[in-house]
């Protein structure tokens, strides 16, 4: 279908366009192909300007090239002014050349030139593959036509560490806040240890009177009279009973000084029944009783 | 690759081979190379690399389509040196 143009044909072309010796010609093209190849061993891709782009891809188990056509005509001319000879005019042969046509194509190893052809032929059979290998290829060309590289167009890693470290920042600040907030609310709720906490001691006495007192007992600081009600009768609504048996000692704050001798009346043992609540009601009228009758 | 790179890189390999042309006349090689497979594909024809492979074209609307095939010695120095 096509007339095939070999090496030795071109170089001949060429030759004539440099006026240059047409082995040198054949040494330049076939060193410009091998630098080519270096370059898609490498590098894996490259992008030769007029040619178009050469890029390794893996297939399986192996490696093919894809290559993407650059269908412009290369915009610089041969420039014979340092030769003195007469220049020749080298794009003669560009005059039909449709500048407007501007596209990238895709072409595999391995598939034969009909094969090819309808494929560009009827976009309809285009391969997944191939369409996705020309997505990739086009966006690295969109990069290189920018200035950039792949590498730059993703987001840098000492971005991506300084986003890490605000994070961390702003992380601390808000676990610091909340502390400081959790250490308010619970110093305000927390009210100081109250001396009811204090442990008072008592050293008692001999007790003569066992028929009337439980116990006769010296504490050793002072101590009010529901403390004592609730060390001895296990609740601090009993301590009229205490009031009444020490009123000689008890101050008007109810409070017995230390080393004072203080009694501990003997009580009926249902009045100690928490539960009692005929019993708490008296104690509780007979403390009001005594407020009344001592302020 | 940046083509005064690339032509760099040419005219030392060539001048190792013995053959000095100056920086001028490779640059001048290089664009009579590229303008000249440019036309002879686009007259519908196929360009022949030795050692290398194929390029031709086919010439659709809206777009024209080249197509590049690489010979096997290409791809199994490709897949030798890249294992």
């Amino acid at each position: 279908m096509n007339k095939q143009t070999d090496q030795s044909e071109l170089s001949r072309i060429i030759a004539q366009q440099t006026l240059l010796d047409e082995r040198v010609v054949e040494a330049f093209i076939g060193q410009l192909f091998t630098e080519i190849e270096k370059s898609i061993i490498v590098d894996s891709h490259i992008k030769v300007d007029g040619l178009g782009l050469f890029r390794v891809i893996k297939s399986g188990d192996s490696h093919r090239i894809l290559y993407l056509g650059n269908n412009t005509p290369i915009d610089k001319s041969v420039d014979l002014s340092h030769i003195n000879r007469e220049p020749i005019n080298v794009g003669s042969n560009e005059e039909n050349i449709n500048k407007e046509i501007q596209s990238y194509t895709l072409s595999e190893e391995g598939i034969t030139v009909n094969e090819q052809e309808d494929k560009s032929l009827n976009n309809n059979d285009v391969n997944p593959q191939d369409a996705a290998d020309a997505i990739v290829i086009r966006n690295f060309l969109d990069s290189e036509k920018n200035g950039n590289s792949r590498i730059v167009s993703t987001p840098p890693t000492h971005h991506r560490k300084l986003n890490l470290v605000k994070t961390c920042i702003i992380t601390l600040i808000v676990l610091a806040l909340l502390g400081i907030g959790y250490m308010v609310l619970l110093g305000s709720s927390v009210k100081p240890k109250e001396k009811t906490s204090k442990t008072i001691t008592f050293k008692e006495l001999d007790n003569a009177d066992s028929i009337n007192y439980s116990r006769i007992i010296i504490p050793e600081s002072d101590v009010s009279l529901q403390y004592i009600a609730k060390t001895y009768y296990g609740n601090d609504i009993y301590w009229p009973y205490i009031y009444e048996a020490n009123k000689n000692i008890v101050n008007n704050q109810f409070i017995i000084q230390a080393g004072s001798i203080t009694k501990v009346p003997k009580i009926a043992v249902d009045l100690v029944d928490m539960n009692n609540g005929n019993e708490a009601s008296i104690a509780q009228a007979l403390g009001d009783e005594i407020y009344k009758t001592t302020r | 690759m940046d083509e005064s790179k690339l032509c760099d890189n040419i005219r030392n390999s060539l001048k190792a081979k013995g053959i000095n042309i100056s920086e001028k006349d490779v640059h001048n090689l290089y664009i009579a190379t590229m303008s000249s497979i440019y036309s002879i594909l686009d007259e519908g024809k196929t360009v022949d690399i030795s050692d290398f492979g194929s390029f031709w074209r086919k010439k659709t609307e809206p777009a024209s389509v080249t197509f590049f095939k690489p010979i096997e010695r290409l791809l199994e120095r490709i897949n030798t040196k890249r294992k």
